[in-house]
C-alpha cells in the first residue's frame, strides 16, 4: 500500500479505536450495535466514496438513478439490488473531447458488485465488483474492496482494482503468480461488443483507499486515494490529473434525493444528484375509501325465498354497491345456500383486496340462508379463478388476530372454468355490448439514441373499446403529437438481417398521428387449466396480422406453460392502414416459473421476427406491491457479426404501478424496456393482452403472496 | 414534495403514460376543522356518532355508526373515513393511507374498567409498502390522572382523565381516555401509527 495512502488513514484508525470502545460499552449494558447507515453514491452511481467504491450494498431492492459530472465527463447510472448481495448498474456515460476534430464518446457499461463477506462486528464487508461485464467500456475495471465501519459515523475503505483501477501507481498483477495470463490486459476486441469480456482481473493492480466521515445524519465527508489515472481523458484533453487525492461532501436532502460536491485531482470541482428509493416501500402509503363493513347476519333471521324478481332485485343491488367500491357485477347467480359473483376489478392493484370487498358487499345483500360466496374475478370476459368462502368465516374475522391470513386459508382456490359457467338468467339483460372511450395524455421518450440521449413526445392519445358478448373486444388507439423532438431521430444503422426493429425511429418521425392498435380479440377458456387469446388485426405500431395464443397454468401451480403463434405484416411507416411487403410466421413456446421471493423466471424460444430461431431468457423481480425490476436476453441462430453492435439482445426493464406512485386504488401500471441498443436479431412481436400477465394476480403463489390486503 | 420527484423520476425512467391528477403536487390546503357540534345539530342525526380529528394533518369529521359485528363497532364517515371501536376504544381504522389494521388492547380495556393497572400488553397490526401484515407489540402503563370536565354539544360532562403510556421497539406513544361516571368513555386520543400519528375521538352521542 502506499505510503501516501496509509497516510490518509492513520488518524482515522486511531479514532476508530476510541469509537470501537465506545460502542462495546454499549454492547455490555445489552443495547444492539447500531446498524450502519445505507451507502451514499459515487460518481459511478454505486456504493462508494467518490470515484472509487466500498464494499457496501445497498438496502435489498433499493433503485438508484444518479448523474456525476466532473472535467467534460458525465455519467448516469442506474443501479438496482436485485438480492441482498448482488448488485447491478446500467450506465450510459458521456465524454467529450477537447482534440481538434474529435467526437463525443457516447459510453455504454453493465456492472455486477457482489458482497462476499457481510460486515459484522469484527469482519469487514468484502465486496467483489465488474465495472462494465462486456469489457468494451472505456471505464471498465474490477476491484475487491473491503470496508469497516469504525463506528455509525466513520467507515474506511481500502481495495486492490484492476483496469481503470490499476492504471495509477500500479504493480505487477498478484494473480500472475496463478497464471501468466493475467500479467497483461487483453484489451483488443474483434466482436461487435456486448458480449462477456474474458480480460476481467488482468493486468497491472494497485491499491486505492479513502474514509468517509458522517457528522449528521445528511450530512457525509469522503476523501479517497484514488488509482484511477485518467489515461483516456486527460489524452482528450479534457483535464491535468495533478493528484491522487480527492475531497467531497454528500448532502442528503431528503429520504431519495442526495447532492455532492467534490474537488478532484487536484485541479477538477465535480458535482452528482441522485435519486434513490426502494420498491418496497411507496411514498403515500395505499388509500383507499374504508370498505363496507361486514354485515353479521342476525341470530336466527329467516331465509328468503328467491324467486327470479327477487334474484334480479338481489343482483342489482349488488351491483349498485360494486359500483360505489370501483367494482364491477358480471354476473350473479343465488342458488340454495351458494351465492356466485362474477365480477370485473377495474380499480385494485391488489386481487385479494377486490375480493375482499367484493365479499363485503354480499355479507350486506345476500339472504340470510346464503353460508358459501363464490368470486370469480373476470379478465378480459374470460374468468381468472375462483375464490370460494365461507359466509361465516367473513363474520367472525372481520376484526381478528391474523384474520389476513386465516380467512386465505379458510378459502377455497380453484380454477374458475366450471364455477365461473352461469345460467343465462344470472347476466344482467344490458351489460353487453359495452362501449367504452377515454383521452389520456401521454409522455414517451426516447432513450439512448447515441446522438441524443434524451428525446420524448408528449401528446394525446384516443382510445375506444366496444364489447359485444363477454370475450370479443373491438378495440382501437390513436395517438397525436403535441410536441415533442422525437421525429429529429436519425439513425439509420445498416443491417444484415431484415430490417424488423431497428428502424423504429422512422415510426417516430412519420407516424404522426399513429394509429398505435386497432383489434379483434377473442378469450376463452379452452379447459379447466387452459386459457385461450386470438387477436386480429392492426396487433402493434410496426406489425399488423393475426396471433392466437393457449396458456396452461393450474391455479395452485408455479409453473405456467403458453404456445403462440402469429402471423405478422410489416405496416408503414406512417401507422395507418397501409402495410410493407415484409411477412412472417413467428412464434413461441414459453415457461412461465414464479420462484417465490417475488423472482419470477421465463423461457420463450421460437421463432423471431426476422426469421432466426433462439430463445429469451428473462428474470424479473416483483414487488408485492406490483412494482417490478428485471433483465432479458435472446439468443439465436443469428451470429453477433451479423447482429452487428452488441452483438444479441439484452436490456432491462421497470414497471411501477400507478397506485405504487399516487397511494390512490389504480390498476394501471407504468414502464419500459430499455435495450442498449435496437437491433433485428431477437425482435418479438408485441401483442397486447398476452395471457400470463393477466390471470396470475388470480393465482398462487401470487394471490397468496398479497392475501395481506384482503381486508384493507 | 418526495412523491413528485419520485414521479418525475419514475417518468423520466418510464415513460409514465398517464400522469394523474390523483398526485398529490403541493399537499393541498390544510382542511378546515370543523365548528364544535350544537345539541341542536345532534339531536337532528340519528344514532350513535363520533367527532374524530387528526392532529397531523388537521382533518377532522363526523363518522356515525355503519354496522356492528359482536362487540366492534365500525363508524364510518361521508367521505369513507373508518374506525372500529370496542368498548368506545379504538382497535382498527379504514380508509387511511397507513390504516391501523387490528389492535388487541385487551388487557387495556380490562384495566380502563378497574381504574389502571401495569405491564399491560397491547399488539398492533399494520401493513408494510408490500401490503405484508406487521406485528408491533407494546408494553403499557395505564394510570389515573386527574379529572376533567369536557363540553360536548353543549353539555358538560365530568370525566376521570387516564394516561397510557406505552413503549415499544420501534416507537412510544401515550394515549390518554376521558371516562364519564358509570364508565363510558367520552373522548380518547389514541395512536394509530408512526404516519397517521393520534386520532382525537369525541362520542358525541355513545
Amino acid at each position: 500500500m502506499s505510503a501516501a495512502l496509509l497516510a490518509l488513514l492513520a488518524p482515522v484508525a486511531t479514532l476508530g479505536q476510541y469509537m470501537t470502545g465506545e460502542t462495546d460499552i454499549r454492547l455490555a449494558a445489552g443495547a444492539l450495535p447500531p446498524a450502519p447507515p445505507p451507502p451514499t453514491l459515487s460518481f459511478y452511481g454505486t456504493p462508494g466514496l467518490i470515484d472509487m467504491p466500498t464494499a457496501e450494498a445497498l438496502p435489498d431492492g433499493q433503485l438508484a438513478f444518479s448523474t456525476a459530472y466532473f472535467a467534460g465527463s458525465t455519467r448516469n447510472t442506474l443501479t438496482f439490488q436485485i438480492f441482498p448481495r448482488l448488485a447491478g448498474a446500467f450506465r450510459y456515460s458521456i465524454i467529450e473531447n477537447e482534440n481538434a476534430g474529435g467526437r463525443t464518446l457516447y459510453d455504454r457499461s453493465l456492472d455486477l458488485a457482489f458482497q462476499l463477506v457481510e460486515e459484522d462486528r469484527r469482519l469487514p464487508g468484502i465486496a467483489i465488483g465488474l465495472r462494465d461485464i462486456g469489457g468494451t467500456s472505456v471505464l471498465s475495471s474490477e476491484y475487491v474492496a473491503a470496508t469497516k465501519h469504525l463506528s455509525p459515523k466513520v467507515a474506511i475503505t481500502a481495495g486492490l482494482g484492476w483496469g481503470r483501477l490499476g492504471t495509477y501507481d500500479g504493480f505487477d498483477n498478484p494473480l500472475g503468480a496463478l497464471d501468466d495470463g493475467f500479467d497483461v490486459r487483453e484489451t483488443e476486441r474483434d466482436d461487435p461488443g456486448g458480449q462477456l469480456s474474458g480480460n476481467y482481473f488482468q493486468g497491472d493492480a494497485a491499491v486505492f483507499g479513502g474514509v468517509e466521515w458522517r457528522p449528521t445524519d445528511r450530512l457525509s465527508v469522503v476523501a479517497e486515494y484514488s488509482t484511477d489515472d485518467y489515461v483516456y481523458e486527460t489524452g482528450r484533453g479534457l483535464f491535468e490529473r495533478e493528484s491522487p487525492f480527492n475531497f467531497g461532501a454528500k448532502y442528503k436532502v431528503n429520504d431519495s434525493i442526495t447532492l455532492g460536491g467534490y474537488a478532484l485531482y487536484g485541479t477538477e470541482i465535480g458535482i452528482t444528484a441522485s435519486i434513490s428509493f426502494n420498491p418496497k416501500t411507496p411514498p403515500n402509503g395505499f388509500a383507499a375509501g374504508a370498505p363496507l363493513p361486514v354485515l353479521r347476519r342476525a341470530p336466527g333471521a329467516e331465509p328468503l325465498s328467491v324467486t327470479p324478481a327477487v334474484s334480479t332485485a338481489l343482483r342489482d343491488a349488488v351491483s349498485t354497491a360494486l359500483d360505489a367500491y370501483g367494482l364491477g357485477l358480471d354476473a350473479l347467480e343465488i342458488s340454495g345456500r351458494r351465492a356466485t359473483l362474477r365480477m370485473y376489478n377495474t380499480t385494485y392493484e391488489s386481487a385479494p383486496m377486490a375480493v375482499g370487498r367484493a365479499a363485503r358487499v354480499l355479507t350486506a345483500v345476500m339472504p340470510s340462508q346464503v353460508d358459501t360466496f363464490v368470486i370469480v374475478p373476470i379478465v378480459n370476459g374470460i374468468p381468472a379463478s375462483a375464490v370460494t368462502l365461507r359466509r361465516g368465516d367473513l363474520e367472525d374475522l372481520e376484526y381478528a388476530p391474523d384474520n389476513a391470513w386465516t380467512i386465505y386459508a379458510r378459502s377455497r382456490l380453484t380454477g374458475g372454468a366450471a364455477e365461473g359457467k352461469l345460467p343465462p338468467a344470472a347476466y344482467p339483460d344490458d351489460l353487453y355490448p359495452k362501449l367504452d372511450f377515454g383521452i389520456s395524455p401521454y409522455l414517451q421518450p426516447a432513450l439512448f439514441d447515441p446522438d441524443d440521449p434524451l428525446r420524448a413526445d408528449v401528446g394525446l392519445r384516443f382510445t375506444a373499446s366496444y364489447e359485444p358478448s363477454p370475450g370479443l373486444v373491438l378495440s382501437g388507439s390513436l395517438k397525436k403529437r403535441l410536441l415533442g423532438n422525437r421525429d429529429e431521430a436519425d439513425r439509420d444503422d445498416p443491417s444484415e438481417l431484415p430490417v424488423v426493429r431497428s428502424d423504429i425511429a422512422r415510426y417516430a418521425q412519420e407516424g404522426d398521428p399513429a394509429l398505435e392498435y386497432l383489434t379483434g380479440e377473442y378469450f376463452f377458456r379452452p379447459g379447466q387449466d387452459y386459457y385461450g387469446r386470438v387477436t386480429a388485426g392492426l396487433l402493434e405500431r410496426m406489425y399488423g396480422g393475426v396471433s392466437g395464443e393457449v396458456l396452461w397454468k393450474p391455479v395452485d401451480s408455479r409453473l405456467g406453460l403458453g404456445v403462440e403463434l402469429n402471423y405478422a405484416r410489416k405496416r408503414d411507416y406512417d401507422i395507418l392502414f397501409d402495410f410493407q411487403d415484409y411477412e412472417t410466421a413467428t412464434g413461441h413456446a414459453s415457461a412461465y416459473y414464479d420462484f417465490g421471493g417475488g423472482y419470477l423466471g421465463q423461457i420463450d424460444a421460437g421463432r423471431y421476427l426476422a426469421g432466426d430461431w433462439g430463445a429469451t431468457f428473462s428474470l424479473d423481480r416483483e414487488f408485492d406491491n406490483g412494482a417490478r425490476v428485471g433483465a432479458f436476453f435472446t439468443r439465436t441462430d443469428v451470429s453477433a457479426e451479423e447482429f452487428g453492435e452488441g452483438s444479441f439482445d439484452k436490456g432491462i426493464r421497470v414497471s411501477i404501478p400507478l397506485n405504487y406512485l399516487t397511494g390512490q386504488p389504480d390498476r394501471s401500471s407504468t414502464g419500459t424496456s430499455l435495450r442498449l441498443v435496437q437491433r433485428d436479431g431477437g425482435q418479438r412481436l408485441n401483442v397486447r393482452n398476452r395471457l400470463y400477465g393477466a390471470v396470475r394476480d388470480y393465482h398462487r403463489p401470487e394471490y397468496e403472496d398479497r392475501s395481506g390486503a384482503f381486508w384493507k | 414534495m418526495r412523491s413528485l420527484v419520485l414521479c418525475l423520476a419514475l417518468t423520466l425512467l418510464t415513460g409514465c403514460d398517464r400522469v394523474r391528477e390523483a398526485i398529490p403536487l403541493f399537499g393541498g390546503a390544510a382542511p378546515e376543522p370543523l365548528p364544535p357540534i350544537t345539541a341542536a345539530e345532534l339531536a337532528a342525526l340519528p344514532g350513535p356518532l363520533i367527532r374524530v380529528d387528526l392532529p397531523v394533518t388537521g382533518a377532522s369529521a363526523r363518522l356515525g355508526l355503519a354496522a356492528t359485528n359482536g362487540p366492534h363497532r365500525t363508524y364510518i364517515s361521508p367521505d369513507q373515513i373508518g374506525l372500529v371501536l370496542r368498548d368506545g376504544t379504538l382497535v382498527a381504522t379504514r380508509g387511511f393511507s397507513y390504516d391501523l389494521m387490528f389492535a388487541d388492547n385487551e388487557e387495556t380495556r380490562t384495566a380502563l374498567r378497574s381504574g389502571g393497572g401495569s405491564a399491560l400488553v397491547r399488539v398492533h397490526r399494520t401493513l408494510d409498502g408490500e401490503r405484508h401484515e406487521v406485528i408491533s407489540s407494546f408494553v403499557c402503563d395505564l394510570r389515573p390522572a386527574g379529572t376533567d370536565t369536557l363540553a360536548i354539544a353543549g353539555q358538560s360532562v365530568r370525566t376521570q382523565l387516564l394516561r397510557e403510556s406505552c413503549t415499544g421497539p420501534e416507537a412510544d406513544f401515550v394515549n390518554k381516555y376521558w371516562i364519564a361516571p358509570g364508565g363510558t368513555l367520552r373522548k380518547s386520543i389514541e395512536w394509530v401509527g408512526p404516519e397517521t400519528g393520534y386520532a382525537e375521538i369525541t362520542h358525541l352521542r355513545p
